[in-house]
């Protein structure tokens, strides 16, 4: 902190920051505070119901033997689809990117299109995807003719994951192509001419210049992609809806827990339930993080 | 050249944290509103007047009958302001719970089901909480009431008081069937599992897909089909419930496997891909005559009446699941969309209007004519489809889904408890794997 | 395949690079006598475009088709162009009021998020208060706050503020995510020294943070907005639980209550798409270079 403060008397830049900090204490801190709270008790999402402090019930029920199949699918869903959409998004974004990169004409152009899907919003997405993995009559269908099969597709338990992680990459690669077209465009060309003089074909500069001059950018989109993911949901609700067991991801689950039960959820269990296992998903979030940053950090070291 | 300012030291950090928390702590516990208990307005408003907010889940017939009743109430009450909002099926729980908890439903949907004697009390349903909070409005004293069958009103009585209006019957273990199709290839009406095995075997054999299933949303259906049946009367369903809550019969056993292979059967009679399929698209392709029989509820016979218009013949009768023609002689079925008044509402003298309008049977006949559920009322004069199966509900069977109480520390898959979107291509697993899942699920939680 | 024997550009004869640099002032603009490769790219390029622009163009294929149309040929170019679907998705799903909603809560809620995050940002990444390292801890520490549907929606309710256009909007704007160390990013690229020279020149701070700064941030302020803007516009939980009111849904709520409506009306649910994405197309094409100067300039720098 500097010693002295250009503009005078602090109270205003205290006084203004508080101002601007309070709306997100008010509705974004307290709120989730109150999650940890409202875990250790047996609040149900109807009025005049009394509540009880229940302590670690809600995570032990959690982790019991009748929840725990459930649960554990939901984690294990999370967590491909996480992990499959980070890697997927970045590395055909950056693919991309690189191929926009080149002196093609229409750059612009291209750029736009694979940005559009960012503005159409998700229900639009859905309902594009949808429409295209019909299984009664669609391009998908069609495609899936081609090697002499049918599929249900969303309906499908085995691939209806993978579906909803194709469509969210899909909707995902434009704003990650045009921050890597940018970091592009900051490497100097003259790097790549020299590496062109001294013999080097496409990969090796890919590997030695773009990739590593690059890593400050795709570290933090990987990480940003990673907890964003983990926690992503709006997409995955528009596909398949919030009770599918193939698709149940963690913050559906607290959706369906808390705010009614689901049909393959089992009984509707209380929001205290639903709190405990927001509770366990901010946790699970913050140690993947952890570990990736400290991964790509140390990568990123190496070069 | 700045000068040294001096330090205008605002609450130290600590005292405002504090004071943060602690608002946010009254925020939370301290000031509930909407809480309050309205003294004894409990009877119907002479002039209603105000908001109403209806809050139902949606579905084609029934949405259209609540909208003929709303246009007649509006009619006659003009000072009152009815916002009318049918919730799709896949939003309606978290849309209506937030909305309850808010006090923004006038006239809603409620179901409180009494606890068998064998089943703990942990296991009551919301709505059953709810009305033991007192949260609903009690409505056996009031006049209106007296309109309904006796019969129906027993069976969604609450612990001896009555909190919702029976908007209709509708029955749910049979299957629609195309009478050109049955007609075409000489088919007659199967009365038990065999002979309908050999119905479906023909029509397969002359390139006709048998069943039309939709798995996306409404494959449960299929099941309760299927043990409707298998445990003909009230009093089978009974025991059987009761048997696998005290732990002497299990899901794997002889009767409760069966229900499984069964259903398994009908999924390989349906359309291919079935489990993608929706109900709404599954209900056009039968009328398209895409396939020879659909597994569905009575509910849906007015739309699929307004789609196939005047040349599409199809009946309906029970799914006959049992190899003894009499088992299969009635159809299962539940009381409908009941409705209740919250207690939190802020209008509830127009809501008990609303309920005592929606009551007079010349108004019932309003919301009957477009919604296709069978009468809660007497002397009501059924529609042609009601007549042609009066055979099939002259003793009123409730389905097994009405009797039935899961277990809330049990796992998902015990939840009706008959695993049917466990068994491929819903799921992945055989019947008696299926079994076997639900039947660990089960056990877990006891 | 000739070589270009420039002195100033000594490229070996036969090297193919699939990676060319971008054009610099270095070497003017020649035609690459690389065919092959060129082709692949373009080939390359083409494929990706299909995927990107073969949905839409299906989109709209199968919503200028009448309901029978579809059924009989699900997939074949249209015949008959019917535009009845059209009117009927707009009557029945209201979907002018929607887009307004989106709009008003989209521009508010990311012009407050904005601001907010430059209030909150500037001063922490000049450490002109005490604790700095606490505070960007808390920016941090904010991208990753558990799901806190339950607790929102009970706030909201508490103040009074359930079904109303004001508490959607508040919450919304609260979910500021990266805004604050993006700015934090960004800011340190301008010079302390501009500070002082504008206390020097008597402009308070807050003059300074909203007429001054604006000017110099304004790539990451762009960046920042159309983060959150993207985020608002694409809810549909939120929007679920505390506007209960169907007159008050954002598009993205009411498409979807349309679709929950007429599910298997291919057509018509087509129709209405193509209504909604309409205008944002419309307004994409205008906006686009911007909107993409703004991701890029915001997030490279910060």
């Amino acid at each position: 902190m500097s010693d002295y403060f250009v503009f005078g008397r602090r109270s205003t830049v205290r006084a203004s920051f508080l101002v601007g900090l309070l709306p997100v204490i008010a509705f974004a801190l307290l709120p989730a505070v109150a999650v940890l709270v409202i875990s250790l008790t047996d609040v149900r999402a109807l009025p005049y119901l009394p509540v009880h402090w229940v302590g670690i019930e809600n995570y032990q029920s959690f982790f019991s033997a009748a929840h725990l199949g459930y649960n554990v699918n939901a984690l294990k869903n999370t967590f491909i689809f996480a992990f499959l959409v980070t890697v997927l998004q970045n590395v055909l974004a950056l693919l991309i990117a690189v191929l926009l990169n080149q002196r093609l004409r229409g750059t612009t152009f291209y750029r736009s299109v694979v940005f559009l899907p960012t503005i159409l919003g998700v229900t639009v997405i859905g309902l594009i995807w949808s429409l295209m993995f019909n299984p009664t009559a669609s391009p998908g269908a069609a495609i899936w003719r081609w090697f002499g099969a049918s599929s249900a597709f969303f309906g499908d338990p085995n691939i209806t994951l993978y579906l909803v992680i194709f469509v969210q990459v899909w909707a995902g690669i434009g704003v990650a192509v045009v921050i890597y077209l940018a970091g592009l465009q900051a490497i100097p060309a003259e790097l790549y001419e020299v590496a062109s003089i001294d013999g080097a074909n496409s990969w090796q500069k890919l590997r030695r210049i773009t990739y590593p001059l690059l890593g400050p950018s795709v570290t933090a989109n990987m990480l940003l992609c990673i907890v964003g993911s983990l926690q992503s949901y709006q997409l995955i609700y528009v596909l398949t809806g919030p009770n599918n067991d193939a698709t149940q991801v963690l913050s559906l689950a607290i959706f369906t827990q808390g705010f009614g039960g689901s049909a393959s959820g089992g009984a509707a269990q209380s929001q205290g339930y639903a709190a405990a296992i927001s509770i366990i998903q901010f946790i699970m979030v913050g140690v993947v993080s952890l570990i990736v940053l400290a991964y790509l950090r140390r990568r990123q070291a190496d070069l | 050249m700045p000068t040294k300012k001096y330090q205008v030291v605002l609450a130290p950090r600590s005292i405002r944290v504090l004071t943060a928390s602690l608002l946010g702590v009254a925020l939370f516990t301290g000031c509930s509103s909407g809480q309050s208990t309205t003294p004894g307005a409990q009877t119907p408003a002479s002039s209603p007047k105000g908001d109403l907010n209806v809050v139902v889940s949606s579905a084609t017939g029934s949405d259209a009958g609540f909208q003929a009743v709303n246009k007649a109430f509006a009619a006659k009450y003009p000072g009152v302001n009815i916002k009318f909002t049918a919730i799709p099926n896949e939003n309606y729980a978290a849309a209506h719970s937030s909305r309850l908890s808010a006090g923004s439903i006038d006239v809603g949907l409620a179901g409180p089901q009494e606890l068998p004697s064998y089943v703990p009390a942990s296991n009551e349903g919301d709505d059953a909480r709810l009305a033991d909070a007192g949260g609903l409005v009690d409505l056996t004293s009031q006049d209106f009431m007296k309109n309904f069958t006796p019969t129906v009103l027993d069976a969604i009585k609450y612990k001896g008081k009555q909190y919702t209006v029976p908007t209709g019957l509708s029955y749910y273990s049979g299957v629609y069937y195309n009478k050109t199709i049955f007609e075409k290839y000489g088919l007659k009406i199967p009365t038990t599992w065999s002979e309908f095995m050999t119905v479906c075997q023909t029509l397969k054999s002359k390139g006709v897909v048998p069943l039309g299933i939709s798995g996306k949303d409404s494959a449960g259906v299929n099941m309760l089909g299927v043990v409707q049946d298998l445990y003909p009367n009230k009093q089978d369903k009974v025991d059987l419930a009761k048997g696998l809550w005290d732990k002497s019969i299990k899901l794997t056993d002889g009767k409760q496997l069966e229900v499984l292979t069964k259903v398994k059967s009908l999924y390989d009679l349906a359309e291919p891909n079935f489990a993608g399929v929706s109900y709404n698209t599954m209900t056009a392709g039968f009328v398209k005559g895409q396939f020879a029989m659909m597994s569905d509820g009575t509910w849906n016979q007015t739309t699929i009446d307004s789609a196939g218009g005047s040349s599409f013949k199809y009946g309906y009768f029970p799914l006959p699941s049992s190899d003894n023609a009499a088992d299969n002689a009635l159809l299962g079925g539940k009381v409908e969309l009941t409705l209740a008044v919250p207690s939190n509402s802020k209008n509830i003298g127009t809501a008990m209007a609303y309920l005592s309008f929606f009551s007079q049977p010349e108004n019932y006949k309003l919301f009957l004519k477009e919604a296709g559920f069978a009468p809660s009322q007497p002397n009501m004069e059924t529609t042609p489809f009601f007549t042609s199966i009066a055979a099939y509900t002259k003793t009123f069977q409730p389905a097994w889904d009405t009797i039935w109480v899961a277990n809330a520390k049990a796992g998902a898959k015990a939840q009706f408890p008959f695993n049917y979107s466990g068994i491929a291509p819903l799921g992945s697993l055989t019947p008696a794997q299926a079994a076997a899942a639900s039947q660990a699920d089960w056990a877990s939680g006891f | 395949m000739s070589n270009d024997q420039d002195p100033n550009k000594a490229v070996p004869i036969g090297a193919r690079t699939v990676l060319d640099p971008a054009p610099s002032p270095l070497n003017a603009r020649r035609r690459r006598p690389l065919p092959v490769g060129r082709l692949l790219r373009y080939v390359a390029v083409v494929v990706v475009m299909v995927f990107y622009l073969f949905p839409l163009l299906f989109l709209l294929n199968t919503a200028l088709k009448s309901n029978a149309e579809f059924f009989s040929n699900p997939l074949g170019m249209v015949q008959h162009v019917a535009i009845s679907n059209f009117s009927v998705a707009w009557r029945q799903g209201n979907f002018g009021a929607y887009m307004m909603n989106s709009i008003l809560y989209t521009m508010v809620a990311a012009s407050l998020g904005t601001v907010i995050s430059l209030l909150v940002g500037f001063p922490v990444s000049r450490g002109y208060l005490k604790h700095t390292k606490i505070w960007y801890g808390l920016f941090i520490g904010m991208l990753f706050l558990p799901n806190a549907l339950v607790t929102q929606f009970q706030l909201v309710l508490r103040m009074n503020l359930y079904d109303t256009r004001l508490g959607y909007i508040l919450m919304m704007a609260a979910g500021i995510g990266v805004g604050p160390l993006l700015i934090s990013g960004y800011v340190k690229s301008v010079p302390v020294e501009l500070d002082e020279a504008a206390a020097l020149d008597g402009v308070g701070y807050l003059r300074y943070l909203f007429g001054f700064l604006p000017h110099l941030l304004k790539p990451v302020l762009s960046t920042v907005f159309i983060l959150q803007a993207i985020g608002v516009w694409n809810d549909i939980i939120l929007a679920t639980i505390l506007l209960p009111d169907q007159a008050k849904s954002p598009v993205s709520l009411g498409l979807f209550a349309f679709q929950g409506t007429y599910t298997s009306q291919w057509s018509l649910l087509a129709a209405a798409t193509i209504i909604v994405a309409a205008p944002l197309l419309v307004a994409y094409i205008f906006l686009q270079r911007y909107l993409v100067a703004s991701v890029v300039g915001g997030a490279v720098k910060g």
